[in-house]
C-alpha cells in the first residue's frame, strides 16, 4: 500500500462525539475605550478563526490562532446567536433527544449577557429566555395528537459537591450523584417542578438564582467558581393509534450549563478551594489526588475518584447521540490577554471531550497471527479442494506444498514483536544479554509458530478431505 | 524623619495580618490586599536609610511580605523582583528567616511554573526543600509539605514521572508526620498512587501503599476530619481500597500469565516484574508501622495452576468487596468497570488451565457478568459502556469458539459460540455506524478506529468459520462467506483511502485473505 496515499482522519466536528465550540467576543466597554485600551483580538467570522496578539510581546510577534466552529464578534445580535447556535439543540430536545448548551467565560466577558441577557427585553434576552420561549411556542403550535409535559430543575456544583437550588435548605444539603441502568445519571432527591408556561419557568429560574446568591453569602462561597445546570425535561406523548389510544412517549432533556470561569483567585492556597481551570499549578493540597491521578495512566486503570461531577452528569451529552455546544465568551482588550488565552485553550480542549469506551483486549493482539494462520488454512483448503478430483496423491503433494513453513516475513515479524515487548518492559536491547534474550525468544516463538501451523495444516487436511469427499460425491452424483 | 519604632511596626503587622485574612467582595477581590500593601510599603519607606541590624531585619521581613502580597494580586513581575531583592538579607540571617525563606522559594517556584519555566521553578523549590532538610527543627512543616507537593508537580510537568510519584509519596508521608491530613483523602490518594507502582510491576511498593491506606482508614480521624470525602459517598474509599488490592492481584496474575505465554523461562522473570529488595524510604510510611510486604525480595510470579487459582481467589474476593459497595443500581459506571476487570481476571486464569472444558466455563463466567449489565442498560444514556459490553462479549464468545474448534468439539457447539460472537460484533459495528449525525468509522479517533477495524476483521473470520461448521443449508453457508468477504473488502477499501498507522502488515494480509476467500466463494458457487 502506498504511503501518504490517504489522509489521516480529521476529527470531524460534525461527529456526535465532539462538542461544537462557538466563541463570542464582547465589545470594548466605555471604560476600556476611555482608558485607551486597544483590542488584541482579531475575529474572522467567515473562517471561524480568532487571532490574539500578546500585548507584552513585540508587534512583530505572530498572533496565536484558534479555529472554532463559529466565532462571533461584538456585532452579533442575541437572536442571531440563539438561532444559529442554540435553536437546533432545543429543536432536537423537543423531538426526544438530549442536548446541552455550555456557557463559559470570566465575569465581565459577557457570559451572563449571553446566557441570560436582559430577561425583560426581547432584543437583548439571552439563550435561556429564548429557549423558554422556543419550547413553549413549539408546544402551543404543535398538533393535537401531541401532549407535552415540561419539568424544570436547577442545581449547582461547587467544589465537587452538588446542591439543589430549588430546595428550601439548598445551601446546606449536599446531594448524591447516582446512576440508573435505565435512566442514566441522576441527582438523588433533586427537586423538579412541572411548568406550564414561560412565566412559570422564569419563576423557577428566579428562585434558583436567589438561592444561589444566598448560598454564596451564607457559606462564604464564591459563586463565580461554581457551575450551575438548569435542566428542562420535555416529555412528549404522541398518539399513534386513534382507536386504541396507543401513544408513543419521547423524553428529551435540555441542559443549560453555566460554567465556572477561571477567575482571579487568592493565591494563599487555603484548603477547599477549587483549582483554576487552565492554571498550570495546583496550589492547594486538596488537589493532590488530581496530580496523582494524572501520573497513573496505565494498565492498572483508574480507581473511582470524586471525578468531575459535571462530566458525570453530562456524560450522555459528551460522546453520545446528543447535540452539544459550548459558547465561550472572551473580552477584546489587551489586559484580558491571559484570561482570553485560558478561555480559548479551555474551549479548544472542550472540542475533544468525549467518553472513551473501555476495552479489555488490545486491538492488535493476536490479529497478525490470526490473519496468518487463517490464510494458511485457506490456502491449504483451496489447494485440497482444487485437487479433490485427483485423489489422495494430489492431496499429499498439496500437503507437502503447504508444509509448515515459517516464512522470512513471519520470522521478522516475530522478532519485532519480541523487541517491542522487551522495550515495553524497559529493556535496553543494546546489551549483549538483551540481544541473546531477543534471539532466544524469537527462535522459540518461531518454533512454536511452526508447530501451530503444522497442527493447523493437519486439521485442515482432515477438514478438506471431508469436504473434498463431499464435493466428489456431489460431482459424481451429478 | 520618622523612624519605624518597634511599637508601630508591630501594630502594622497586626493590621496587615488581619487585612490578609479578610474576604473581599466579588467586584473588588483584592481590596484588602491593596490596603495591606499600602501599610507595608509605608512602613518600609519609614525604615529607609537606617543602618542598624534590627532595621535590616525589619526591612527584609517587610519586603518578603510585600513580595508575596504583590504576587497574590497578580503583580507577579514586581512581586518577584521584591522577593529576589530580599533573599540575600534573609539568607544571611537564616536563623530568623527559615519560614520566610521556605515561603519565598515556594512562591518564586510557583511564579516560574506559571510562566512555563518549570526547570527554574524546580531550582527554587529545591532550595525550599534544602532549607527544611538542613533545619528540620526550625522549619515549617506546612510550608515543607507544600514544597513537596509543588515539586511533585514540577517533576511531573517535566515528564519525570518517577520523581513526580516519589514526591507525591513524600507529600503523603509529610502529611502523616504532621498529622495534617483528611483521612479519606489520604487513603484515596495512597490507593491511587499504588496504581502507579502497579503499572511498573513494583508489587512490594504497591502492597505497602495499599496497607498504608487501610491503616489510615482504620486509625480514623486525622487532623482534618472528613467522614465523607467531598463529592463522594460514604463507603467509597474503603471500597476503593478493596479495589486496589484486587487490582494488585489482577496485575500479578496478568504478569504471571505473560511470563508463561512468553515461555516461562527463569531468566525472563525479570521481564514481567520488578522485584524490590526494599521499599524506597519515601514509601515506607514509618509512622504507620506497617507489616512487611510478602513481595519484598521475592518474585511474585508463578506458572502452575494452583498458585494462579490462589491469586485469582484472593483478587476475586476483593473485587466482590468492591462490588458490594458499587452496586449496579446506583453506580452503573463503576460496577461496569470493575466487572470488566473481573472479566480480565478470568481471562488471565484461563492461560493456566489445561482442560478445555474448564476454560470454556471460565469464559462463560466472564460473559455472564457482562451480560447481566448489558441486558438492562439503556444505550441512550450509556453509549460508551454499551459499546464496550458488546465488544467484550464478542471477544469472549470468539474465544469460546476458538477453544472448542481447537479441541475438536462437535460443529454444532463451535457454531453456536461463533454465532453469539458474530451477533455482538455486528451490533457493535451497528452502534457506531448508526450514530446520529453521521457516525461510522469516519467519525472515530485513531485508537477507537483500530477496535472498529478489528471488529470487522474478527467478524469476517468468524463468518468464514461459521460457513465451515454451520448445520444450515448451502445457501446460508454461502451467505456467511459473502458477508465475510464484504467485511474484508471494506477493510481493504477503507485502509486504502485512509492512513491507519501501524496497520500496513495487517492490511496486506487482509487483502491476501480476501483474495483467497473470493476464490473459495467462486468455487462454492460453481459447485
Amino acid at each position: 500500500m502506498a504511503k501518504g496515499k490517504g489522509k489521516k482522519l480529521p476529527a470531524s466536528s460534525n461527529s456526535p462525539e465532539c462538542v461544537k465550540v462557538v466563541v463570542r467576543c464582547r465589545p470594548l466597554s466605555k471604560g476600556e475605550m476611555s482608558d485607551g485600551k486597544k483590542s488584541t483580538v482579531n475575529i474572522d467570522t467567515k473562517r471561524g478563526q480568532i487571532a490574539i496578539k500578546n500585548p507584552k510581546l513585540d508587534e512583530k510577534e505572530p498572533a496565536k490562532q484558534f479555529t472554532f466552529d463559529i466565532v462571533y464578534n461584538w456585532n452579533t445580535e442575541q437572536i442571531t446567536l440563539y438561532q444559529e447556535t442554540a435553536s437546533p439543540i432545543v429543536d432536537s430536545c423537543l423531538e426526544g433527544y438530549n442536548g446541552t448548551i455550555f456557557c463559559y467565560g470570566q465575569t465581565g466577558t459577557g457570559k451572563t449577557f449571553t446566557m441570560e441577557g436582559d430577561l425583560s427585553d426581547d432584543k437583548t434576552k439571552g439563550i435561556i429566555p429564548n429557549a423558554f420561549d422556543h419550547v413553549f411556542r413549539a408546544i402551543e403550535t404543535s398538533q393535537d395528537d401531541k401532549k407535552f409535559l415540561v419539568r424544570a430543575s436547577f442545581l449547582e456544583i461547587y467544589n465537587e459537591e452538588v446542591r439543589d437550588l430549588l430546595s428550601k435548605n439548598s445551601a446546606n444539603t449536599k446531594l448524591e450523584l447516582k446512576e440508573n441502568v435505565d435512566t442514566g445519571v441522576y441527582v438523588k432527591n433533586l427537586t423538579s417542578f412541572v411548568v406550564k408556561g414561560v412565566s412559570e419557568i422564569r419563576n423557577v429560574l428566579a428562585v434558583g438564582k436567589k438561592n444561589r446568591t444566598v448560598g454564596t453569602t451564607l457559606m462564604n462561597r464564591d459563586s463565580s467558581r461554581s457551575h450551575s445546570i438548569f435542566t428542562i425535561v420535555i416529555e412528549c406523548s404522541e398518539t399513534v393509534n386513534q382507536e386504541s389510544g396507543d401513544s408513543k412517549i419521547r423524553v428529551g432533556k435540555l441542559n443549560l450549563v453555566d460554567l465556572a470561569g477561571s477567575e482571579r483567585q487568592s493565591k494563599t492556597g487555603a484548603t477547599g478551594e477549587r483549582l483554576k481551570e487552565a492554571t498550570k499549578i495546583n496550589l492547594s493540597l486538596s488537589a493532590l489526588g488530581n496530580v496523582i491521578s494524572a501520573l497513573v495512566d496505565g494498565r492498572s486503570g483508574h480507581i473511582p475518584y470524586r471525578d468531575s461531577k459535571l462530566t458525570r452528569l453530562l456524560q450522555d451529552s459528551l460522546g453520545g447521540n446528543t447535540k452539544t455546544v459550548m459558547v465561550a465568551n472572551i473580552g477584546p482588550a489587551d489586559y484580558n490577554y491571559d484570561e482570553t488565552m485560558s478561555t480559548l485553550r479551555y474551549a479548544n480542549r472542550a472540542k475533544n471531550i468525549k467518553n472513551k469506551p473501555r476495552i479489555n483486549e488490545d486491538p492488535k493482539d493476536a490479529m497478525l497471527r490470526e490473519f496468518q494462520s487463517e490464510i494458511a488454512r485457506l490456502k491449504a483448503q483451496l489447494q485440497n479442494a482444487a485437487g479433490s478430483g485427483a485423489g489422495e496423491a494430489a492431496g499429499s503433494s498439496a500437503r507437502a506444498a503447504a508444509a509448515a513453513e515459517v516464512t522470512e516475513d513471519d520470522k521478522e515479524q516475530i522478532r519485532r514483536e519480541v523487541e517491542e515487548e522487551m522495550r515495553g518492559k524497559g529493556d535496553n536491547l543494546l546489551t549483549p544479554e538483551s540481544k541473546r534474550k531477543l534471539e532466544a525468544e524469537s527462535e522459540e516463538r518461531c518454533r512454536e509458530a511452526a508447530r501451530n501451523l503444522m497442527q493447523e495444516q493437519e486439521k485442515l487436511r482432515r477438514e478438506a478431505e471431508y469436504h473434498g469427499r463431499g464435493e466428489r460425491a456431489r460431482a459424481e452424483g451429478g | 524623619m520618622t523612624t519605624g519604632n518597634p511599637a508601630s511596626l508591630s501594630e502594622t503587622w497586626s493590621k496587615v495580618e488581619e487585612l490578609l485574612k479578610r474576604r473581599d467582595p466579588e467586584k473588588e477581590p483584592y481590596k484588602s490586599r491593596y490596603e495591606a500593601l499600602k501599610l507595608l510599603r509605608d512602613a518600609r519607606k519609614a525604615l529607609e536609610g537606617n543602618e542598624g541590624e534590627t532595621e535590616a531585619k525589619a526591612r527584609a521581613a517587610l519586603d518578603h511580605r510585600i513580595g508575596l502580597t504583590k504576587i497574590s494580586v497578580e503583580e507577579r513581575g514586581e512581586g518577584e523582583e521584591v522577593l529576589l531583592g530580599c533573599l540575600d538579607a534573609m539568607r544571611e540571617r537564616e536563623d530568623d528567616f527559615v519560614h520566610q525563606l521556605q515561603e519565598a522559594w515556594n512562591a518564586l517556584g510557583i511564579v516560574c511554573f506559571e510562566r512555563d519555566l518549570t526547570s527554574r521553578a524546580l531550582e527554587y523549590l529545591k532550595l525550599a526543600e534544602d532549607v527544611y532538610q538542613r533545619r528540620p527543627g526550625d522549619a515549617s512543616q506546612n510550608h515543607f509539605c507544600l514544597t513537596l507537593f509543588y515539586l511533585a508537580q514540577a517533576y511531573s510537568n517535566l515528564g519525570e514521572a518517577e520523581l513526580g510519584a516519589k514526591y507525591c509519596a513524600l507529600t503523603l508521608d509529610s502529611q502523616l508526620r504532621a498529622g495534617t491530613y483528611a483521612t479519606h483523602d489520604w487513603a484515596q490518594n495512597a490507593v491511587q498512587l499504588a496504581g502507579f507502582y502497579l503499572d511498573k510491576a513494583r508489587f512490594a511498593t504497591a502492597h505497602n501503599l495499599l496497607q498504608a491506606a487501610g491503616e489510615v482508614l482504620q486509625r480514623g480521624a486525622g487532623h482534618q476530619e472528613d467522614s465523607t470525602p467531598a463529592g463522594g459517598s460514604e463507603g467509597d474509599v474503603p471500597a476503593n481500597v478493596s479495589l486496589g488490592w484486587a487490582k494488585l492481584g489482577l496485575r500479578v496474575l496478568v504478569a504471571a500469565k505473560e511470563w508463561k505465554l512468553g515461555g516461562g523461562r527463569e531468566e525472563e522473570r525479570g521481564d514481567h516484574e520488578e522485584v524490590e529488595e526494599e521499599v524506597q524510604p519515601e514509601l515506607r510510611f514509618e509512622t504507620l508501622a506497617l507489616r512487611q510486604s510478602p513481595h519484598l525480595g521475592r518474585s511474585a510470579l508463578f506458572l502452575d495452576f494452583e498458585a494462579a487459582r490462589e491469586c485469582f481467589n484472593e483478587a476475586m474476593r476483593r473485587f466482590n468487596e468492591a462490588l458490594d459497595h458499587y452496586k449496579l443500581d446506583g453506580w452503573v459506571t463503576e460496577h461496569f468497570q470493575i466487572s470488566m476487570e473481573v472479566s480480565a481476571l478470568y481471562k488471565a486464569l484461563t492461560v493456566f488451565e489445561r482442560d478445555p472444558h474448564r476454560i470454556c466455563v471460565m469464559h462463560r463466567k466472564r460473559a455472564k457478568k457482562i451480560e447481566l449489565i448489558s441486558e438492562d442498560l439503556n444505550p441512550k444514556y450509556f453509549p460508551s459502556i454499551h459499546k464496550s459490553t458488546l465488544l467484550e462479549l464478542a471477544d469472549v464468545y470468539r474465544e469460546i469458539m476458538d477453544v472448542k474448534a481447537r479441541c475438536g468439539r462437535p460443529d454444532g457447539k463451535v457454531f453456536r459460540a461463533g454465532r453469539e460472537s458474530a451477533r455482538r460484533y455486528r451490533a457493535f459495528l451497528e452502534a457506531i455506524d448508526g450514530e446520529e449525525g453521521g457516525g461510522g468509522a469516519e467519525s472515530l479517533e485513531e485508537d477507537d478506529l483500530l477496535y472498529y477495524i478489528k471488529a470487522r476483521f474478527e467478524l469476517g473470520r468468524i463468518l468464514h468459520k461459521l460457513q465451515g461448521c454451520s448445520p444450515e443449508g448451502a445457501e446460508a453457508r454461502k451467505g456467511y462467506l459473502a458477508e465475510s468477504l464484504g467485511h474484508l473488502q471494506w477493510i481493504e477499501d477503507f485502509t486504502g483511502k485512509h492512513d491507519v498507522e501501524g496497520f500496513e502488515q495487517e492490511r496486506a494480509l487482509c487483502v491476501e485473505m480476501k483474495d483467497l476467500l473470493q476464490q473459495k466463494f467462486a468455487l462454492m458457487s460453481a459447485s
